[in-house]
């Protein structure tokens, strides 16, 4: 990786600051907001020009993050799963742009799977990310189709809104 | 009996995947060539082959090309349905049949022929399995023969078809020789005949679906993402066949234009809308169904303004319905797609000439407006053939819309992406890759202010929400315009969209002999222009014409103009044939009736 200069700019003349995006609205200590920072700095330091990214996402508190960095980039917060399909559509469109796609485990694995897998199948390029907390954050809790079977909610995260107990209902549960 | 010349409609029944179609399409064009307006609908079971199938031919000197409600020739080659095939025919109609298909008594007005067409095609080709593929030839020989079709005509139509398949072109060319010359030896010519006449120089036959087809590769489409379904797949297909073939860099051969076949239509709109958003000109073709999968996404679309073009081609619903079967049924949920208030701008071609247009003219629109266009074409229109016109070359560049590129933001201070800054109530946008500071923002569903930040705030939200009511206003302007015809004395107005226009031309010239005048309005498209207004206040009252149960279009005109709902009679037809002539002057008088005695 290009090193970062001494006076705060990276290789193309931006700094830190030129990577941010709009201030986060997740809960105090939201594990999204440490990805949210990584992708900052990653970004930062690899240089990436920001108008040159497509950020791309679905729905769920992962989903909005990318409101929360590359504020210079084109943003694209779709419907719930369905952000593979646009993924698929502005490749397409524009092959020099890259594509980081922010999605949660919800998105990807429930209601979204299906997309992902054609995504996938289809072998778009694209850095996908999914902020993988097992449950379905937005809506206060839910399991996800990624929460092991059988696993019961440990207490309240950190002032978060999801948590209660409940158990997945896989099919074993409901039979 | 005097002959009855260049105007009556022939029934053929045969078996799906029989290879009816070349026969049909020798027949339609060889009249066509002899200078006879013609038209041919396809009647199809929702199955590959097996089950019955039915092709009316049109004959019509006047020009006329809806569906006749009753033929005056009928070929019977199918014996499953022979019999109520015959019975649905009426006092003085020639039956050429099948030897052996099974009959009803049939009484002593008809003519019939019994034509031994197993026996006439087996010296022909003695591959069995071939056989039923060609012997449908040997009764274009017979009809030929028996109407007054020229041989000469029909040859030239069958090489033009199979010209590049030369051992198929010599066995069906036998077969309609020996049907020819079976009809010669021993049959009457009928009392319906093709005349030559000079009406058709120039007229080329195409299918809406090809016109639509045709229209969006000169519009400029780059990308196509769709799911199969009947009746739109001929529209995906055909404009995946054109760019192919003439949408690839001349240097390189390379594709300039992509297609994906998505794996449903959720993913189709999906990948419309990332396209578009990035600035292709994208497009999806579908029918009922995957309207409905398409609801969410262009809701979305509406809402945070991102253009796309879906071609709803129109089948019978609700559910999988009859899929083989056309409608005008998804005006009102086209119209409204989406939960939460929106409204959709609908163009609704009347034409394969329409159809060529509105390829075009779609993405003019979409891009114009940042919105989701719906073109609800239906199965009349699209899959079967027509004549018309030639299409001419565009001759308009492209509406690209508001799109500002770096160089537009280097004059600016800011930029906004939802600010209306024209009081048009459309803003500008930027496209993803655009190379300055100002040009990114952020797309989402969610409440949004003028620069795309998220926000609950009541009055954001409200303000917003009118901003788009207005931009549907101005849309007004800019949608093609209605087709008026305004007859001096005349009380009645009927207005009718899509494939009931037809119909209503023909109904028109009845009801006029039957001394009824009437006005006309031609609808092409939702939002209404101010023209659709004055026809129904300057008529006295105005029949509505569609092909659906619940007065859909009606519905519409009745949400816009309450003030004039009380004018509005509506003339329904939904049985998922396509609309006849008949049926509509049948309920306009039904109605007057009424009228005339409340009076
Ligand atoms: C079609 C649809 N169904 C349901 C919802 C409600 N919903 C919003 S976010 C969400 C779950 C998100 O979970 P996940 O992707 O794991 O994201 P997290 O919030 O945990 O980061 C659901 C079900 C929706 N927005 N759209
Ligand atoms: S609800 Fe959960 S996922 Fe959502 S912001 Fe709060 S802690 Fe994060």
């Amino acid at each position: 990786m290009t090193p970062v200069e001494t006076n705060g700019k990276n290789r193309i003349g931006l700094t830190v600051a030129d990577y941010r995006g709009a201030k986060s609205t997740l809960c105090p200590g939201c594990g999204h907001d440490a990805i949210t920072g990584s992708i900052i700095q990653a970004a930062f330091e690899a240089g990436l020009e920001p108008h040159r990214v497509a950020k791309l996402s679905g729905i769920g508190c992962s989903s909005k993050t990318p409101a929360y960095f590359l504020s210079r980039s084109h943003g694209f917060n779709a419907v719930h799963g369905r952000m593979p399909s646009i993924a698929t559509g502005v490749f397409v469109a524009n092959r020099a742009l890259t594509l980081l796609g922010v999605s949660g485990d919800g998105d990807t694995a429930s209601i979204g799977l299906g997309q992902f897998l054609h995504l996938v199948r289809r072998n778009v390029p694209l850095l996908y990310i999914v902020e993988n907390n097992g449950v379905y954050g937005l809506t206060k809790g839910q399991f996800s189709a990624t929460a092991d079977v059988g696993t019961k909610a440990k207490g309240r995260p950190v002032a978060s809104r999801h948590g209660r107990r409940r158990r997945d209902q896989s099919l074993r549960h409901v039979q | 009996m005097a002959a009855t010349n260049n105007d009556f409609s022939t029934h053929v029944a045969t078996v799906n995947g029989s290879g009816s179609q070349t026969a049909n399409t020798t027949l339609i064009r060889a009249i066509l060539q002899m200078g006879v307006p013609v038209s041919g609908k396809n009647l199809f079971p929702s199955n590959i082959a097996g089950l019955p199938t039915w092709f009316t031919i049109r004959v019509s000197e006047r020009g006329y090309v809806a569906r006749k409600r009753r033929n005056d020739v009928l070929v019977a080659m199918n014996p499953e349905t022979s019999v109520e095939d015959i019975s649905a025919m009426g006092p003085g109609s020639i039956l050429i049949l099948n030897e052996g298909v099974p009959t009803p008594r049939i009484p002593e007005d008809r003519t019939v022929y019994k034509i031994p067409f197993n026996k006439l095609v087996e010296p022909i080709v003695p591959d069995a399995k071939l056989r039923k593929l060609v012997i449908n030839l040997v009764y274009v020989g017979v009809a030929a023969h028996v109407l007054g079709v020229d041989l000469e005509e029909v040859d030239r139509s069958l090489s033009a078809q199979l010209g590049r398949k030369p051992k198929a072109l010599d066995m069906n060319r036998a077969a309609v020789k020996a049907g020819a010359e079976y009809a010669a030896q021993h049959l009457q010519p009928a009392p319906f005949r093709v005349e030559r006449r000079g009406k058709t120089s120039g007229k080329i036959l195409i299918e809406g679906n090809q016109a639509a087809a045709l229209g969006a590769m000169f519009g400029g489409v780059t990308f196509l993402s769709w799911y199969p379904i009947t009746p739109s797949s001929s529209l995906a297909e055909s404009l995946q066949a054109y760019l192919e073939r003439y949408r690839r860099d001349p240097k390189t051969g390379e594709a300039t234009f992509a297609v994906i076949q998505a794996e449903d239509e959720i993913a189709a709109i999906g990948m419309v809308l990332g396209a578009s958003w990035t600035g292709a000109r994208a497009m999806t073709t579908t029918s009922g169904p995957g309207l409905s999968l398409m609801t969410e996404f262009t809701g979305f679309a509406y809402y945070a303004e991102v253009p796309a073009v879906i071609w709803d081609i129109q089948r019978v619903g609700p559910s999988t319905g009859l899929p083989t079967r056309t409608s005008q049924a998804d005006i009102l949920s086209a119209a409204f797609l989406s939960h939460g208030d929106t409204k959709h701008i609908l163009l609704l071609p009347a034409t394969v000439e329409d159809c060529y247009a509105f390829g075009m003219k779609a993405f003019d629109l979409a891009e114009r407006f940042q919105t989701p266009i719906f073109v609800l074409s239906d199965l009349d229109i699209g899959m079967n053939v027509w004549m018309s016109e030639p299409f001419h070359y565009p001759e308009k560049p492209w509406d690209r819309g508001k799109v500002l590129a770096a160089e537009d933001l280097a004059k600016v201070a800011t930029f906004e992406r939802y600010r209306d800054k024209d009081g048009d109530g459309i803003p500008y946008r930027t496209l993803p890759g655009t190379d300055h500071p100002l040009a990114g923002y952020f797309t989402r569903g969610s409440g949004h202010d003028e620069k795309a930040a998220y926000t609950e705030s009541a009055e954001t939200y409200a303000r917003v929400m009118d901003r788009l009511a207005k931009k549907y206003e101005t849309a007004r302007s800019f949608v093609p315009p209605p087709v008026v015809d305004r007859v001096p004395g005349a009380e009645v107005g009927i207005l009718g969209f899509g494939s009931s226009h037809w119909a209503i031309v023909e109904a028109r010239d009845l009801l006029t002999v039957e001394g009824l005048k009437t006005s006309y309005l031609l609808l092409k498209a939702v939002p209404f222009t101010n023209d659709v207004r004055s026809f129904i206040e300057a008529c006295d009252r105005v029949y509505v014409v569609e092909q659906n149960r619940d007065a859909q279009m009606a519905s519409l005109l009745t949400m816009e103009y309450p003030d004039l709902a009380t004018k509005l009679r509506p003339v329904l037809h939904y049985d998922g044939l396509p609309i006849d002539a008949e049926s509509v002057v049948e309920r306009i008088k039904e109605r007057e009736r009424v009228e005339v005695l409340t009076r």
